[in-house]
């Protein structure tokens, strides 16, 4: 009997679709998901801490889209490598002050050493994250260019790992 | 002659936004403002025109950490204007449902929150650099907690399975069985959980607070009792607003409730290990000992160690609840409305939650009224900063203002909550 083997690669949407611009990591994952990859297993988490750590949990490579408020102009898309450098030092804790998110797993991972071999993490910046709110143009206008790259890289890293095996 | 003004303006590891100002002119404190400026909610006054059905989903939306207290406290107040009784394994969910909910808090609020206060470090992700292993143990109880709620409650925040009556689906014993190896590891962890806590150093801090709570015949208090104080207060919770009342302060976006005659009061964790102790497992009774606690505790430092205590009951109600449930014939108790007002009150995290409704014959909500922990809380806190500070003029600003967060985390405050809190401000003249 064969034990079905586990999707090794993962792309985690993360956000609130009430709280405005919040929501664009969702909305970058679903228009993933209508796109129907093969080998992808498609995850939207409202990025607390322990739903992230258990949804990166065994994938060989996971990528993490999220909003991000980092002052650039909105609709900015930010890219970075979970184990390279150019990880931003202070990593903004999630807007509830009483809950952990994805900063805390990605901190906690790291000092654990149980971050995914492969993780980056696609930021968008967004302006408004007042309840409520729809997504603003500027974010709603990045969400193409984001899925773009994403099915890019995610093409790339399964070309990378046939050729390993 | 010092004056000073402490000033911590954004208070961090509390739920919410709040700031403390505390002024000190010629060695004398001469202010203390815990400053709730989390915006009002205004759940109160959208409950109006809604139907009671919805009352404990539209407020389990005001805390994220204790949505299930809110659930409870709105079904009870509704099946008491409705003269329900729910049938004895409906009532044993509710308590299982509890159980989850003040392990996966109090986890929180020992390990990520109050903890590095204690040891010295800015935050959780700090203390695990040393303390690695504490850390993760903290992480799991808490997912043991949050996995209680996921299968009674259908998902880990905002619990989509109560209703008045009981629930939409009851659960089958084969599915709870999964809990309990998770649970017995949490029985572990709480009484190692006790025993690190125990350990703290704490600063010498005592007063004559009246601690209130539910207390019940034979149970520690989740969802039933009458509300007793250590001051001789014992009334049905129909009797509350007699007795309570909340008033507006300039200050903070949260209403500060008081008891009519003798002012602030303490509820919470402490508040319900001092009136309930009997009720405590032996388990749980041994461990509190062991940790140095008597059957009365009146540091509030140490509630660190009653909210382990309180967490070890809590997993061992829960394995108990599992052990001898049986599925009930139906899910949830018939209910149908008429005019009439009523109110509950149960024990959140946080300590009691009161909720008053008044419908019409069709089962509106023409009026709503809810009192959380921490606005109960809001009096006490700040008499505790004014004797804390007023005692230790001579330490440095840095440590004082340390010390007067860790004292405002001793209540867990949930600003959230309340606004329905937190910077310091520490000024000398």
């Amino acid at each position: 009997m064969h034990t079905p083997v586990k999707p090794r690669l993962k792309v985690i949407g993360v956000g609130n679709e009430w709280r405005g611009d919040d929501a664009a990591g969702l909305l970058v994952v679903r228009r993933l998901q209508a796109a129907a990859l093969t080998g992808v297993e498609i995850f939207e988490s409202l990025g607390t801490t322990g739903e992230v750590q258990d949804a990166w949990k065994d994938a060989a490579g996971v990528i993490v889209v999220d909003a991000v408020a980092a002052s650039g102009p909105p609709g900015a898309i930010y890219r970075f490598d979970a184990h390279g450098a150019g990880m931003p030092v202070k990593l903004s804790r999630s807007p509830s002050s009483h809950g952990w998110g994805v900063a805390e797993a990605l901190a906690l991972g790291r000092l654990f050493q149980e971050l995914p071999p492969w993780l980056i993490i696609y930021g968008i910046e967004g302006e408004n994250f007042d309840p409520g709110r729809e997504v603003s143009p500027a974010v709603a206008a990045a969400i193409p260019e984001l899925v773009r790259r994403i099915q890019r890289e995610i093409q790339e890293w399964l070309g990378r790992e046939v050729f390993v095996r | 002659m010092t004056n000073k003004r402490i000033t911590v303006k954004y208070l961090a590891r509390v739920e919410g936004e709040g700031a403390l100002n505390i002024q000190i002119k010629d060695d004398v404190v001469t202010r203390v403002q815990l400053k709730i400026f989390e915006p009002p909610r205004f759940f109160e006054a959208f409950l109006k025109g809604r139907n009671f059905t919805e009352a404990p989903d539209i407020t389990s939306r005001i805390c994220g950490i204790c949505p299930v207290a809110y659930q409870m406290s709105a079904v009870h107040a509704m099946e008491a204007a409705l003269g329900v009784t729910v049938p004895g394994p409906i009532r044993a969910l509710r308590r299982l449902l509890y159980c989850g909910e003040w392990i996966e808090s109090h986890g929180l609020h020992i390990f990520m929150l109050h903890a590095p206060d204690f040891l010295g470090y800015q935050d959780a992700i700090q203390m695990a650099q040393d303390h690695p292993d504490t850390v993760k143990m903290g992480l799991r109880l808490k997912k043991v907690g949050n996995n209680l709620v996921t299968v009674l409650g259908g998902r880990e925040i905002h619990p989509i399975n109560v209703r008045v009556g009981g629930f939409y689906k009851a659960p089958n014993p084969r599915d709870l069985a999964p809990l309990t190896e998770s649970l017995k590891w949490a029985r572990e962890a709480a009484v190692k959980t006790v025993r690190w806590v125990g350990g703290f150093t704490f600063p010498e801090f005592k007063q004559d607070y009246e601690f209130v709570a539910l207390r019940h015949g034979q149970e520690y208090p989740f969802n039933e009792g009458r509300v007793v104080s250590n001051k001789g207060l014992d009334i049905a919770v129909q009797d509350y607003e007699q007795h309570f009342v909340e008033e507006q302060v300039p200050h903070s976006h949260a209403l500060n409730s008081n008891l009519k005659a003798r002012g602030p009061y303490f509820v919470g964790p402490l508040a319900r290990y001092n009136l309930n102790f009997d009720r405590l497992t032996p388990l749980a009774q041994e461990m509190a000992r062991e940790a140095g606690l008597g059957p009365v505790c009146l540091n509030p430092f140490q509630s660190i160690i009653v909210r382990a205590v309180e967490t070890l009951y809590a997993v061992e109600e829960a394995l108990a609840i599992i052990e001898t449930y049986e599925k009930p014939d139906q899910p949830a108790a018939p209910v149908s409305p008429r005019a009439v007002t009523a109110c509950a009150a149960t024990e959140a995290p946080r300590g009691l939650l009161y909720h008053r409704y008044r419908l019409d014959a069709d089962g509106v909500i023409l009026e709503a009224k809810i009192v959380p922990p921490t606005s109960q809380n809001q009096g006490t806190i700040e008499a505790d900063l004014r004797q804390f500070v007023g005692q230790r003029l001579d330490l440095p600003d840095e440590k004082l203002t340390w010390q007067c967060e860790q004292m405002v985390r001793n209540y867990d405050p949930c600003i959230s909550c309340a606004t329905h809190f937190l910077k310091v401000n520490l000024e000398r003249r």
